[in-house]
């Protein structure tokens, strides 16, 4: 009961964020741009051409009016009409989100499979090589650029070593999987052909680990600070004293009572994948969301950037509530 | 400090005749025993930083990076802009120590200029953000109720967007420039001071100074300026180092997108950017410009974690 009213208090709070997130999207887009109508029509269009298309957009009313049209078109699931590829926003993205969260999921997966293990041996391991080896690995992880990292990855093991394709979801000679989930992973085993599969994930490589290296680094540091901090209590020592095994007393005890701030920044990490993946896709040619705003940011196609962040914030902002009731249902000492 | 001492300072009301040697020398005296408390504060932090190594090895990389950028005009073997056909696309030599670029301009020169760009961003990103979201942050603690509420409300709506995608978006609203990159990244990083500020400024406007400063009859705006400020100082600095290696980061990365500096800058990330073209032949393109934001911003991090552990007061000791 506290917790179903906890979790109704959150929806109405969020009521307020996301009104905001959208006055914000829509000042970025239909404030601070000169004149979106003129940008709409391109610089060659004549001065009637631009007038006809300000009034058929609706640009000719007053600010309010024109945020009260943007708001119900969004309720209708219209986030505008992409000049580049001339068609709704949403259908655009639509079609490029299943390649963003396969990247997302891999880069997750890696994140917890990996940043959870070395979070804990360093913390066990405290101050010995391991420990140091792995606050190292931190330390760049989080001062990466992404962009630079994918690209000496493409250097290593695409140009030198030739171990890894280069780009994209599956060779180019390979015919894309029947259109199921949407990814490649589960498609090309639902049509059974292991080879496929095979390509799909040799290529889903190097965009994971060089999209999850920055969360990877957050999630050990967060893993091996919070072991460290339970280790230290009393509780600890008591299962000690009563002989209990080193690996129960770190698996069991410390683990478990570690696990809720780790769990509240996989959370955020979710959500900043999806910003993540603009600069990795761009790298990899991972036909994504995150390559289809850069490109749409180079052809000078707003209604897509929009419509792009707009999702992405509000993605971001589930993403947020989900973690918080997460939260409050795996720690029975939160109380609201 | 009290608030009182300094503005009726202890020699007020009295009217003595000394030289102006003497005046500074005891103003000087003055301020050292009125300050006895900060300056120990301060010379004990310093020492606990000198034995930290994390902190000398990161305040090293900063002073490299901010020097090379001072002397650049001076160090730099080419002119960074400088065009040379002849030579262009050559791999790293004794001529050229990080090879050149597609039309002959030598790399090396052009990352020592970089850095300029980068640090430049990096800190004025920091100067406004940090003073604006400071400044927030304090009056939105220290006033409560619906001031606090609107204003944190605000502050989780830009919060509610990852930094880097507003960025790209306001970035990309306002036109591809350097300027228009450091107001898009400032924006974006007012919420992270604000939200840290305002939690200090919570626990400091319950303490007895302030109570005693609001009998005494100082104004809201006093209060926050003279005490709740200058209280949080320590832990803006921190935060500041911190953010200076993500803005420079973000910076970058805006940049590689094609928003931020616009070439012929030498900024870093328009140079991988460009360099990401002749990845396949030549890779000392891409990778020295990448390798330098990589250096910047570990040392800013280790920089700025070892500044927190050693201002933290319940691990410093």
């Amino acid at each position: 009961m506290q917790i179903l009213s906890y979790v109704l208090k959150r929806l109405l709070y969020l009521v307020p964020v996301l009104l905001g997130v959208t006055l914000l999207v829509f000042v970025i887009s239909h404030a601070i741009p000169g004149d979106p109508a003129r940008m709409m029509a391109g610089q060659k269009a004549s001065h009637e051409a631009v007038e006809n298309l300000r009034r058929s957009m609706g640009l000719d009313r007053p600010l309010p009016e024109q945020y009260a049209a943007y708001l119900f078109g969004l309720l209708r699931g219209d986030l505008g009409f992409s000049i580049r590829n001339q068609r709704p926003v949403i259908e655009d993205l639509r079609d490029f989100f299943p390649a963003t969260l396969e990247l997302s999921l891999a880069s997750m997966l890696l994140c917890v499979g990996v940043g959870l293990p070395l979070g804990i041996v360093s913390a066990v391991r405290r101050n010995r090589p391991v420990d140091h080896a792995s606050r190292v690995f931190s330390v760049f992880g989080v001062s990466m650029p992404v962009f630079w990292l994918g690209l000496m990855l493409l250097l290593l093991f695409y140009r030198t070593l030739g171990w890894l394709p280069g780009s994209g979801r599956l060779d180019i000679h390979i015919d894309p999987p029947a259109q199921a989930t949407g990814l490649y992973l589960i498609d090309t085993l639902l049509e059974g052909s292991l080879a496929k599969f095979g390509d799909a994930l040799l290529h889903l490589l190097m965009p994971a680990f060089c999209l999850s290296y920055v969360y990877l680094a957050i999630i050990t540091r967060i893993v091996r600070s919070s072991m460290i901090s339970v280790m230290g209590l009393d509780f600890i020592t008591t299962a000690r004293a009563n002989g209990i095994s080193e690996a129960a007393i770190v698996l069991k005890h410390c683990l478990k009572n570690s696990l809720i701030p780790t769990v509240t920044i996989t959370g955020l990490s979710i959500g900043e994948l999806l910003g993540g993946a603009i600069l990795t896709e761009t790298i990899f040619n991972w036909p994504g969301m995150g390559k289809y705003v850069v490109d749409s940011v180079n052809f000078l196609d707003f209604p897509a950037l929009m419509g792009f962040t707009l999702v992405v914030a509000l993605a971001y902002v589930l993403i947020n509530l989900a973690v918080d009731v997460l939260y409050a249902f795996l720690d029975p000492q939160v109380r609201y | 400090m009290r608030f009182w001492t300094r503005r009726f300072g202890t020699d007020a009301g009295r009217v003595i005749a000394i030289t102006p040697q003497k005046r500074k020398a005891r103003l000087f005296e003055e301020f050292r025993k009125q300050y006895a408390w900060q300056i120990r504060e301060v010379q004990f932090t310093l020492k606990l930083l000198r034995r930290n190594p994390s902190a000398v090895g990161g305040f090293a990389i900063i002073l490299a990076m901010v020097l090379m950028a001072l002397s650049a005009p001076l160090l730099a073997p080419y002119n960074p802009i400088q065009i040379s056909l002849a030579e262009r696309l050559a791999s790293p030599s004794a001529a050229h120590w990080f090879g050149t670029d597609e039309i002959g301009r030598d790399i090396l020169s052009r990352v020592m200029y970089g850095a300029r760009i980068s640090l430049w961003i990096g800190i004025v990103v920091v100067a406004i953000a940090g003073g604006l979201g400071a400044v927030i942050g304090a009056a939105s603690g220290y006033l409560g109720r619906g001031v606090d509420n609107v204003i944190m409300r605000v502050m989780d709506v830009i919060l509610s967007f990852p930094p880097l995608v507003l960025a790209l978006a306001l970035a990309a609203a306002l036109g591809p420039s350097l300027n228009n990159a450091i107001l898009a990244v400032a924006f974006v990083m007012i919420p992270k001071f604000a939200r840290m500020v305002r939690g200090e400024a919570l626990a400091v406007k319950e303490k007895q100074f302030i109570a005693a400063a609001r009998a005494s009859g100082a104004g809201s705006i006093w209060i926050v300026w003279h005490h709740i400020l200058p209280n949080c100082f320590s832990s803006v600095i921190v935060l500041g180092t911190l953010i200076l290696g993500e803005t420079i980061l973000i910076a970058a990365s805006l940049s590689f997108i094609g928003l931020g500096a616009q070439p012929p800058e030498p900024e870093w990330g328009a140079m991988i950017s460009v360099g990401r073209k002749f990845l396949m032949d030549q890779w000392w393109y891409a990778t020295f410009p990448g390798l330098f934001i990589l250096v910047t911003v570990i040392g800013f991090n280790i920089f700025g974690d070892a500044l927190r552990d050693v201002l933290d007061p319940r691990i410093r000791r």
